[in-house]
């Protein structure tokens, strides 16, 4: 008699990840021919959660669901480093999947584009050092910066000063902060 | 739908079958057949038979568990098969009737190396789905009012790959 029966919850129970190799998915896809039958199934309702099941599990098994679920790691890890790096993807081929620059065993901290998060961070930080501190850097090198200026300007109130020159430097210091 | 390097042979059709299954107090299964003439349509058979069950009602101490009605037809002579052929590798595919609805599964024993993918990762395993005899074979299956075990008519072709089936 056949006792098989298959629970109506089945969608909210928890699923397992098999991996299986290759070679050996005929035999196991084979192997499960045996519960699309009705007579598997204890009843009518058990046969159709269990059919529905067991042929979404056989349609899985070449899915390549490791492989999709793989390349949608990729495509996370490749927008983070659009995003944070700059770094430029193109699609080769659809399929198979070929995108390039591969996916590399590690990252640095370059920055490929300026308009990408880490990339506007470096150009804020550059600015930063350049109009406080006057320090050049690769993007930005006016000189003196404003800390010179103020010193300048605090240095040259302590003697006999032309306010002209005075109210020159605050305003080139306006100018490098507008 | 047309099979480009092995055309389908007209098959001799035979007389159409319609078949009761009784089941004794011990789950034994035995059957009564009865044959119709080659051109009798399926809803008088299906009617008949109906009819022919309450006849045998009164004169059995078995209950009714099954009708069948087969309409068979059979090669003659047999087409020779292709060299290397295995009926258990077969090319199982998977076909979507909606979004709520069970699969439907259609197996092809003996599943052609020529329609057999060799591109990774499925390489040897997957079929390869544009290949122009299986986008024939289904378009011919989503267009002919096929369904699942359920009812629930076929949509599309989402899979397909070699299983080892006995």
């Amino acid at each position: 008699m056949t006792i098989n029966v298959f629970p109506e919850d089945w969608r909210e129970q928890p699923c397992f990840l098999v991996a299986i190799p290759r070679p050996l998915v005929p035999y196991v896809g084979g192997l499960l021919k045996i519960a699309e039958m009705r007579g598997f199934w204890a009843s009518e309702d058990d046969y159709a959660r269990g059919y529905t099941a067991i042929t979404e599990l056989e349609r899985c098994l070449m899915s390549t669901c490791l492989d999709d679920l793989f390349q949608k790691q990729d495509e996370l890890y490749r927008l983070l480093n659009t995003a944070l790096f700059g770094v430029t993807y193109a699609t080769v081929t659809e399929n198979p999947l070929v995108v390039t620059p591969a996916i590399a065993p590690h990252v640095t901290l370059d920055i490929h584009d300026q308009d990408s998060i880490m990339g506007r961070l470096d150009r804020l930080t550059q600015l930063v050092d350049n109009r406080l501190a006057g320090t050049e850097t690769p993007l930005y090198d006016e000189t003196p910066g404003i800390k010179q200026q103020l010193e300048e300007i605090i240095a040259a109130l302590g003697e006999d000063v032309d306010l002209t020159e005075v109210i020159s430097n605050l305003e080139a210091i306006a100018l490098l902060l507008a | 739908m047309a099979a480009a390097h092995r055309p389908a042979k007209p098959l001799d059709r035979l007389l159409p079958i319609v078949e009761l299954q009784y089941v004794d107090e011990t789950g034994t299964k035995g059957a009564t057949s009865v044959k119709y003439a080659v051109d009798t349509p399926y809803a008088l058979m299906d009617a008949e038979a109906s009819v022919l069950a309450s006849l045998i009602a009164p004169i059995t101490g078995c209950a009714l568990v099954r009708q069948r009605i087969i309409y068979k037809a059979v090669a003659s002579p047999r087409d020779v098969p292709e060299a290397g052929s295995t009926i258990k590798s077969q090319g199982v595919f998977f076909f979507t009737t909606g979004d709520e609805t069970p699969l439907e599964l259609i197996a092809v024993p003996g599943i052609a190396e020529g329609v057999i993918s060799d591109e990774e990762p499925g390489a040897g395993v997957d079929i390869d789905l544009i290949h122009t005899d299986i986008i024939a074979f289904a378009d011919a299956v989503t267009s002919n009012g096929l369904t699942n075990p359920f009812g629930d008519a076929i949509t599309a072709l989402v899979a397909a790959y070699r299983q080892s089936r006995a």
